[in-house]
């Protein structure tokens, strides 16, 4: 198949999406069709996609396809691909497959006569959106895109806007999402200004050899632009808010796949300004170790299960950012194998998180569906009776603390080993001590998660309920369980394929290295990792097979012995109650106790004062610490010095037409000039 | 000799998953000899598990199947990482670039399946060793890797198996204190993961001083012997580590005297511990996680000797 | 020919001068209303050189403008006048001396403006055409920034029309379409803003006191 033909399957695709999207919304009047048409096209659309992914990496070659659209002597557009686009197109389009045959069963089991029409008109729009976002090839469509995507997630999240604090997380969402456009506009003009051009191979032609004149701030105006899109502290602070928010099958699809458009965005501006500074490799890893550290404490910290998933998104982005510094870092000093390590490692990353993350988030809203309520507080004991549900989340939660025989594991073994590689390479080097940091904080990071995910599976799906439920609790059907099972097939086969998987990227992997300044035939010592990785999944996959060789063992030792029910030992305490089991805040409170400050923890109490008290409730909530801290100060001193002005607006229509006469007197005398 | 490799390089394997449950055996008779006692026989463990095998189970009702995963993992996750632990001079059976990381991970797989089967059980007292054991683990694991990373850089090698073999004699006394500082975090870490005190009381089991102990209160019967199996295997890699480090001087003198170094290494590091568990007192909570810190200082500090 | 033009603009500005002192509404009509027969007549003065084609235009644009200057808006303003229960008299936010005042500044600034502007068309350009025009300008803003009453507001804008048509006239010859796309934009403003929006602040609200509406002002937080 020739690159040609492949960008053209993949505008048929984007034809699917637009045509499919606008049909649903014509015909919204006809609910249950609307749904069928709208998750449909969704499927179709990205199944077409995904072929097209397949054979552009069959190409094998490098290669690169553009396609021109001038618009009336304005401007032209051109649209192409090359291995990056296809990576990110590839796992979009996977989310893309798997995620409306969720929303289907999901929407209609809340069915409360909201018109679906709408509703899959915005989804095919996102999905459109994104595509169009990894095919753009210059500035103005690449910005027309992201804008599209902006607008149609903010009709996915706005889907419950009776509820007030779901208006208010879209009007959070919309205004940061154009706070980051904002830096990006001025990003692409100062670039275009630069290179003379607003195409993507304008930009790559007049690539300065030496440091370009403004590549700091380049540089800084797309961390900004781009990272308020993948969810860097301090630029997180809707991330929680909107994910949330969102139906489950829409956040699944935002955490897992939109958020990575930013990182799509970065790499493409590594590409773009020119040779890497050395301080940009420092500067993403700080970035890093703080979305890490502090994305996992919050997410320790929090009791709605959706807004520990969005801050647990926001601490894997900045393990992903980690594995981009220490590439960075190895290309800018000299390491080949850091590079490889840390780019690969970074890139299987992003590949794992979108799929356990969705899986994670697909299993919650199936929870949240079946038991009414997001608060892990109140729930308790649903493996019994939804164990499938359970299993897939719990497949979930051991991927992403990086435990094997699971995906996550090959992911940061890949940048443990950039980063272990790295030190040992130079141990006296200006790097070295930041390497062990990164070390340090990886580790602590990967402990926090573990803590997180045991305490939300064990307190979610194990024990006994803790609080009664609206109504009993049951596996989601079909529609809602063969979308998780096919993302936990994905899971175990990146695990078990793991070097095919990173063999596969090396295209991609040639094309950022290439960015950095080194020269285009550098080839990424890639074969020094595989056999590490297929060792690896050697072992992945030895630890299954011993797992159900003992667990067979185990069932023939009890086969012929007695075995009996009874209660959990309970120390003798006459009357236990559920309710006296660890809650989420119990579990979590020693890990939590050194970070206090940090984590901006409220309590609110009513303390017993009687003699014989008959009730008192203590509640502790943590909320957003920059959100609280940085973000509405800041907009409220912002406010009170607008204030000041506020004597202009006067609503009379006379004083505006006075406004408008000094305004045009003005511009008269001064043209006389 | 290639031939025979293969076959020699699982000898170390087999002898591990037979002589496990000897170390627990060791510390307790030292333990009895600091109190006076004669303490029970040095292959109890051997009694009790064959003992345990032999019984039925109970099984609480608040429990799901992920009681009996737990225990199956963690002795599934133990035995993994004997795969990548050398004997001396002989490489590990599954040697690569990396086993490190691969090593901390598995124990992580297994503390986790541990963690999750304590939850299962609903019982506040194994919630409560569940949360103090991932904080520990979460403040453990940095410092494990430091200490690794130190181990990595004495061996300019990232694979455990090449690390020990890597220190000639003269450049062992050179590294002399940096290996001390490795000895000492490792130990640490040791103490942690395998709950000795101070961190952890293995007799009791009171509420003040119960990790480990009472996040397997509710398990009977085979998977009792899992558990208690899979944590003399833990105990056993642990220790083979710091074997290995002390005796790393005499690698290069040839497989048979560098493994009867390593045994008596591994009993005297048996003593080792069951002196430390005599002489000490379990530490309040708040002090452990200064403790633990420690173990990361110490490496930290000799990646700093070895760096000058 | 051009005396001729020269004596319907002084009538032109002074009838401005008299509006901004009118108190009456019914007199601001007929203002209004000679001022639209003078600047209907405009067009017409010159046209003995023009082509043919042109000529009939012109007449065309003419009779259009007297039809709507003359007789549609004066009759519709009465009517409203009639039949709302407005005040038959003008409310102006500042007093008459100064309005007139004011009014003196702006001819000044109108021929200080005309003195400045560089024209096309040089034979227009020497008569007073250009300074009644920007003066009209003026006057209609005032009116409108003045003038309380939303009826008043609405005379004000069509002085406004009259001084922007007056301007208009200069480039007849050149450029006919500018004068007949202004005759259209009256006959919108007749039908929208006179007819709706009148009528309709009659019936949503029981006055037409622009000062009592501020819907558009935000509340304090």
């Amino acid at each position: 198949m020739t690159p040609d033909t492949i960008l053209a399957v993949f505008f048929c695709s984007l034809a699917f999406f637009v045509f499919g999207g606008i049909a649903a919304l014509i015909l919204s009047r006809f609910n249950t069709f609307a749904s069928f048409w709208g998750a449909g096209v969704a499927m179709g659309g990205s199944l077409i996609g995904l072929c097209a992914v397949s054979a552009g990496f069959a190409v094998g070659h490098p290669f690169q396809s553009v396609l021109r659209i001038p618009l009336g002597g304005f401007c032209t557009l051109h649209f192409g691909f090359d291995p990056l686009s296809l990576f990110f197109a590839g796992i979009t389009l996977l989310l893309g497959f798997v995620t409306p045959l969720y929303g289907l069963g999901y929407l209609r089991a809340h069915d409360d006569g909201k018109p679906a029409g709408p509703h899959w008109f915005c989804f095919n729009g996102l999905l459109a959106g994104m595509l169009l976002v990894f095919l753009a090839r210059d500035a103005v469509g690449f910005l027309i895109a992201w804008e599209l995507m902006a607008l149609t997630s903010l009709g996915l999240v706005l889907y419950n806007h009776e509820d007030r604090r779901v208006r208010q997380a879209g009007w959070l969402y919309l205004v940061a999402s154009h706070m980051g456009a904002a830096a990006l506009l001025l990003f692409f003009l100062m670039l275009a200004h630069d290179r003379g051009g607003f195409a993507f191979s304008a930009f790559m032609a007049h690539r300065p050899t030496g440091f370009a004149a403004h590549a700091n701030l380049l540089f800084l105006l797309a961390v900004l632009g781009f990272g308020t899109k993948a969810g860097f502290m301090p630029l997180h602070v809707w991330l929680p808010e909107a994910h949330p928010a969102a139906p489950s099958h829409v956040s699944a699809l935002m955490s897992a796949v939109m958020i990575k458009t930013g990182i799509y965005g970065l790499l493409r501006a590594l590409e773009w300004i020119g040779p890497w500074n050395p301080a940009w490799g420092w500067a993403l890893i700080f970035i890093g170790l703080s979305s890490g550290l502090l994305g996992a404490l919050f997410a320790l910290a929090n009791d709605d299960i959706k807004r520990l998933l969005a801050y647990s998104s926001i601490d894997n982005i900045g393990i992903l950012t980690l594995g981009i510094g220490i590439g960075v870092l190895g290309v800018t000093y000299h390491i080949p194998l850091m590079a490889a390590a840390g780019f690969a490692g970074a890139l299987l990353h992003l590949l794992n998180h979108a799929l356990f993350k969705g899986l994670l988030f697909l299993s919650a809203g199936a929870v949240y569906q079946a038991a009414g309520t997001r608060q892990i507080s109140r729930l308790g004991g649903l493996f019994k009776t939804m164990p499938r549900t359970a299993l897939c989340f719990l497949v979930g939660a051991v991927a992403i603390c990086a435990l094997p025989p699971l995906n996550g594991c090959v992911g940061e073994f890949l940048i443990y080993w950039g980063a272990f590689k790295g030190y040992l390479s130079n141990p006296t080097a200006p790097i070295a001590p930041l390497l062990i940091a990164v070390i340090a904080g990886l580790a602590l990071i990967g402990g926090l998660a573990v803590a997180t995910f045991a305490k939300t599976f064990g307190i979610v799906f194990l024990g006994e309920p803790r609080a009664p439920l609206a109504h009993a609790p049951r596996d989601p059907g079909l529609l809602l369980i063969i979308p998780m099972l096919i993302l936990v097939v994905a899971c175990f086969s990146v695990a078990l394929f793991a070097q095919r998987v990173v063999s596969g990227l090396s295209p991609v992997l040639t094309q950022i290295a290439a960015g950095g300044g080194a020269a285009p035939e550098t080839i990424l010592p890639l074969n020094a990792l595989f056999r590490p990785l297929t060792l690896l999944a050697t072992v992945f996959a030895l630890i299954l097979a011993a797992g159900l060789a003992l667990y067979l063992v185990r069932r023939r030792l009890l086969k012929n012995r007695p075995v009996a029910a009874g209660v959990t030992w309970d120390c003798g305490y006459a009357k236990p109650t559920s309710r006296m089991q660890y809650t989420p805040a119990s579990f979590a409170q020693p890990l939590l106790d050194p970070f206090t400050p940090l984590l901006n923890r409220r309590i609110f109490s009513r303390i017993p004062r009687a003699l014989f008290p008959k009730s008192s409730t203590l509640s502790t909530g943590s909320s957003d610490l920059f959100q609280t801290k940085f973000f509405i100060p800041l907009v409220r001193s912002l406010n009170r010095s607008m204030n000041l002005f506020r004597w202009l607006q006067t609503g009379r229509v006379q004083i505006y037409v006075l406004y408008i006469v000094i305004a045009l007197i003005g511009v008269i005398l001064w043209s006389f000039h | 000799m290639n031939l025979l490799l293969p076959v020699l390089k699982i000898i170390p394997l087999l002898g591990a998953l037979l002589a496990a449950p000897l170390i627990p055996g060791l510390i307790n008779k030292v333990k009895a000899a600091f109190a006076g006692r004669r303490g029970p026989p040095v292959l109890q463990l051997y009694f009790d598990l064959f003992k345990l095998i032999q019984r039925g189970a109970v099984f609480s009702r608040t429990t799901t199947s992920i009681l009996s995963a737990g225990p199956l993992l963690s002795l599934v996750s133990a035995g993994f990482v004997l795969l990548f632990i050398p004997w001396g001079p002989l490489p590990a059976p599954l040697a690569f670039e990396g086993d490190l990381v691969l090593v901390v991970a598995l124990l992580g797989l297994g503390r986790f399946m541990t963690v999750i089967s304590a939850l299962d059980t609903g019982s506040s007292f194994e919630a409560m060793g569940a949360s103090r054991e991932v904080q520990f683990a979460a403040l453990t694991e940095p410092s494990l890797l430091l200490i690794l990373l130190a181990l990595a850089r004495m061996g300019n090698s990232l694979s455990l198996s090449t690390i020990f073999t890597a220190l000639p004699p003269d450049q062992f006394v050179a590294c002399g204190p940096a290996i001390l500082l490795v000895g000492i975090g490792l130990t640490i870490a040791l103490l942690v993961e395998n709950c000795r005190i101070p961190f952890d009381d293995p007799n009791t089991h009171l509420e003040l001083t119960m990790i480990h102990e009472v996040m397997v209160l509710d398990h009977t019967g085979p998977d009792l012997a899992l558990i208690l199996y899979g944590a003399s295997l833990k105990l056993w890699i642990m220790a083979l580590l710091l074997a290995n480090l002390f005796t790393a001087w005499a690698a290069q003198a040839g497989v048979l005297p560098a493994s009867v170094l390593i045994l008596v290494a591994l009993g005297l590091v048996a003593g080792l511990i069951g002196t430390i568990e005599s002489i000490t007192a379990r530490l309040r909570l708040v002090k452990i996680p200064q403790l633990l810190i420690g173990a990361g200082a110490c490496g930290i500090l000799a990646l700093f000797l070895l760096s000058r | 020919m051009n005396e001729l033009i020269d004596f319907s603009m002084m009538g032109l500005i002074l009838l401005n001068l008299v509006l901004l002192g009118a108190t009456r509404l019914i007199h601001s009509v007929r203002l209004v209303a000679i001022q639209g027969l003078l600047l209907g007549l405009l067009p017409l003065w010159g046209i003995a050189d023009a082509e043919t084609s042109l000529q009939v235009r012109l007449y065309a644009i003419s009779l259009a403008t007297l039809t709507v200057k003359c007789g549609l808006f004066p009759w519709m303003m009465r009517r409203i006048i009639r039949e709302g229960p407005t005040h038959r008299e003008v409310k102006p936010s500042i007093a008459l001396p100064t309005a007139l005042l004011t009014g003196i500044i702006a001819l000044a600034l109108a021929f200080w403006i005309s003195h400045k502007l560089i024209l096309p068309n040089p034979r227009l350009a020497d008569t007073l055409i250009i300074p009644a025009g920007f003066f009209g300008i003026f006057t209609g803003l005032l009116l409108i920034v003045t003038r309380r009453t939303a009826l008043s507001q609405v005379i004000g804008y069509v002085a406004l029309e009259n001084g922007i048509y007056a301007v208009g006239v200069v480039f007849a010859h050149d450029a006919p379409l500018l004068i007949e796309l202004g005759i259209l934009l009256d006959v919108f403003v007749a039908v929208f803003v006179m007819g709706v929006t009148v009528f309709h602040i009659n019936r949503d609200f029981d006055h037409m006191d622009t000062d009592r509406m501020t819907e558009l002002r935000d509340s304090p937080p």
